[in-house]
Parts: structure tokens; C-alpha cells; sequence
């Protein structure tokens, strides 16, 4: 089947992308890759209720969303552990050691140590260009969820690297 | 520092960063960012911020995909019938071409698993290396798209990758030089393929299509020097192989618009 045929091309050449996005919600590799695959078999098993010319990446992480969700959901119960708010929450949840010493691997280090859902909400917004909107969508958030995220993970970025490293914002 | 900068100001030059200000309010905070003071260097400091997390964010797109993922999508489970609303006027013809699609891709998927075989099985001398030829081209899919992030090891390090390539695949090679079929040689890959190291030397041509030579050790110890091609194709990419004693190599590419034949008969004179 042709149509199908292409669709899974399209899903293997956003692997690296889709990856990324998955490890901003887990915060780690160990998930990420098996969210991936699992969010892959879902879309190719519903391709139909995509609509051509629409982005093919956002319905990807919507799907992806969901299912992260869902897990989140299933741990909680299974753990009897709750999460944080993100939009609480105005400390970075871990701490960023010094053996981070390369800057590339430190900033990293230092986003995808923030509050749940705001390294994903910077991916989608500062690096791929999506809209607040189209941000809102993908993370099932409200408008003001994503601008206040945005905004607080600016800064603790902006904050940490300031005490890190002294270079941003001084 | 922007120790005066409050915090609904922040909110707003982030905001104003994104384009996600109204036009009116958009025009206000341009111009009080755009003078001097506390607001321009809160800016100022944010779009160093964004500059450096789009520069993690695009350090992460380098790290190898698993081959796993890919076959997972490849060998996935076929379409199911779309959902339909009971509304709808076309309803139960939907249903049921969908399910007619279904049955027609259930078909498929039972032979699914003979697919990543089935150009080789038609070819015993190469059973032997099936394992990685369908590796490379897997990776093939996955990185012949990548525009920013095409190597690992850029083309200006081509001393390094000659000698990093060379020690983490066992097989001394020299880059072959492909300019005169038109391609520009942008860098180098390390990939596992059938659980073995590959160097994978990526080429480009005017078009931006994307040809590699792909090497792994292990060849063929009849070989009497002189290489032998032989074509292969995966879905949607063509392969010319050849072995020497100690080594395999294929150049992997589009499946039309490119001499793949000449290229690795050029390319064999330099490895």
C-alpha cells in the first residue's frame, strides 16, 4: 500500500526529532525510545485520521503526549507517588552537578532538569517554531500554561547558567 | 543584571520573543526593550538563553537512532479501520472498504517479516552479509534526510575520520575522492550494523541527494583483488556492493537520478 508505505518513511525520518521530543516529557533515555516505538505503532495503526497538509510532527507528539500521560497516570497508581506541578513548581527538580563541564552538555543538563513539561515547551516553541497555540494543543495545556512555562524556564536557565557559569545575562 | 526587571515584565519580553504579543502591546514593549536599561539587557540575555538551548536542543538530533526503532515502524501492525461517526452519510461504505483495507494489510503484515529478506533470498552468495546491507539501509532512511545533522564528524576532519574510522572498524581505507560524479564528500558516520562497527562516509550531491560509501571488516577470502559489483535495492534505496579479501563495501544511494555503479566503481580504487 503505497499511502502506507510512505507514512512509515515519513515516521523514520522524524526519528531523531521524535526522540528528542520524547525525551524532554520522560527526562531521560532509558523511556524515551520505547515511548517512541510506541507512539509509531499508534500512528501507523491510525494513519487514516491523519490529515494530509496538516503537520505530520505535531500529531506525532500529540499522540506521544497522550501516551506519556497515560504512563504517568499507570506509575502514580502503581507507585503511589504523585508528580510535581509544573506550573507550580519555580525550582529546577534536580540539581545540576559540576562534573557538567562541557557548555553544550551543561545547558542540556540544565533543561532537561526543569519542572515537567517546560523542556518540552521550550522544544516546541523557542527551537521548532510551533505557535503558543499549537504548543497548548500538543501538550494538552491551556495558552497562559505555555507562556508562563516559557517565561519561568527562561529565567531558570538564565539562572542557573548565571551562577554556573557567569556568561548569560550578566 | 536585571535585578529591576519584575517578573510580569519578564513574562512579557518572553512573550515578545515568541510573537505571541497582541500587535498594540507588541509595538510597546518593542520600544521600551529597544532602549537602553534593565528591559533591553533583560532581552538581550534571554535571546543568549534561547540561542543556547536551541544549540542543546540541536546537539541532541546527532545521537545514533536505534535500529530497533526503525524496524519497529517498518514491521508494525497495518492500518485499522478509521473510526467513523454514526452521522456520517457514508458511514458503513467507509467501514467497510476500511475493513476490506484492513484484511489487504493484514495479508501483507503476516509476510511482513519476509520483507527484510526478500531482495536477499533471491541471492544466496550474499546471505552471509543480509544482516548489515539491511542495516546500512535502514540508516540510510534515516539519515539521507537529515539536513543539519547529516555526520557525525564533519568533512574538515577528514584526517580524523580516516584514522577514528579506520581504528573503530578494523578496515584501512582512504576517502575516496567523488568529485568528478559530482559529489561533494560532507563527513562521516560510525554505525553498528549486524552487531559490527560500519564507517559510513556521506556524500552530497548539487541536488542535496545523499549517497554513502559504507564499509564494514570481513571479505571475501576468494577474492582475487580484482572487485566484483553486484546491485542491491531495499525499499527505496539502491545498493552496489563489493568485497575484497578483508573487507565489504557498498555505496548506498537514491534509487534513481544516480550512477550508483560508477561511483562505487570509483570509489573502489580508493579503498
Amino acid at each position: 500500500m503505497p499511502q502506507d508505505r510512505e507514512f512509515r518513511a515519513e515516521l523514520v525520518q522524524l526519528l531523531p526529532r521524535l526522540r528528542r521530543f520524547a525525551w524532554t516529557l520522560a527526562g531521560h533515555a532509558a523511556d524515551s525510545d520505547d515511548l517512541v516505538q510506541a507512539t509509531c505503532e499508534r500512528a501507523i495503526q491510525r494513519q487514516t485520521l491523519w490529515q494530509a497538509g496538516t503537520r505530520l510532527d505535531s500529531w506525532l507528539y500529540t499522540i506521544m503526549r497522550n501516551l506519556w500521560t497515560s504512563e504517568l497516570r499507570n506509575r502514580r497508581v502503581r507507585n503511589g507517588q504523585g508528580q510535581v506541578d509544573a506550573t507550580e513548581a519555580i525550582e529546577l527538580s534536580t540539581p545540576v552537578g559540576p562534573a557538567d563541564v562541557l557548555y553544550g552538555k551543561q545547558v542540556l543538563a540544565l533543561v532537561m532538569s526543569l519542572p515537567e513539561g517546560y523542556s518540552a515547551t521550550l522544544l516546541l516553541v523557542s527551537l521548532e517554531g510551533h505557535s503558543y497555540q499549537d504548543a497548548a494543543h500538543i501538550l494538552g495545556v491551556p495558552i497562559g500554561t505555555v507562556m508562563s512555562r516559557m517565561s519561568k524556564g527562561r529565567q531558570l536557565v538564565k539562572n542557573k547558567l548565571q551562577l554556573t557559569s557567569g556568561e548569560v545575562g550578566s | 543584571m536585571n535585578d529591576t526587571v519584575q517578573p510580569a515584565l519578564q513574562d512579557r519580553l518572553s512573550a515578545y520573543l515568541d510573537g505571541a504579543l497582541p500587535e498594540a502591546e507588541r509595538a510597546e514593549v518593542a520600544a521600551f526593550a529597544g532602549a537602553r536599561g534593565a528591559a533591553a539587557d533583560e532581552l538581550a540575555a534571554l535571546r543568549q538563553v534561547d540561542a543556547a538551548i536551541r544549540s542543546a536542543f540541536d546537539a541532541m538530533l546527532e545521537a545514533p537512532v536505534p535500529l530497533s526503532l526503525v524496524r519497529a515502524i517498518q514491521l508494525a501492525p497495518e492500518v485499522q479501520p478509521a473510526p467513523v461517526a454514526a452521522n456520517q452519510p457514508h458511514a458503513p461504505r467507509r467501514i467497510f472498504a476500511n475493513v476490506a483495507a484492513a484484511i489487504v494489510l493484514l495479508v501483507i503484515g503476516v509476510v511482513a517479516g519476509s520483507l527484510g529478506t526478500r531482495n536477499l533470498s533471491d541471492d544466496p552468495v550474499q546471505t552471509a552479509s543480509a544482516g548489515w546491507l539491511r542495516d546500512v539501509a535502514d540508516y540510510h532512511l534515516v539519515y539521507a534526510r537529515q539536513k543539519r545533522h547529516l555526520v557525525e564528524v564533519p568533512a574538515a576532519e577528514a584526517d580524523h575520520v580516516e584514522t577514528w574510522l579506520a581504528d573503530s572498524t578494523g578496515v584501512r581505507f582512504a576517502i575516496p575522492d567523488l568529485t568528478t560524479q559530482g559529489l561533494t564528500f560532507q563527513g562521516a558516520r560510525l554505525l553498528v550494523a549486524a552487531a559490527k562497527p560500519v564507517g559510513q562516509l556521506m556524500y552530497t550531491d548539487t541536488a542535496g541527494q545523499v549517497v554513502a560509501v559504507c564499509f564494514i571488516a570481513g571479505g571475501n577470502a576468494a577474492s582475487d583483488g580484482t572487485p566484483s559489483f553486484a546491485r542491491q535495492g531495499f525499499d527505496g534505496v539502491e545498493m552496489v556492493k563489493w568485497a575484497t579479501r578483508d573487507a565489504s563495501f557498498v555505496v548506498v544511494g537514491p534509487s534513481t537520478g544516480i550512477d550508483l555503479q560508477t561511483i562505487a566503481q570509483v570509489a573502489s580504487l580508493a579503498l
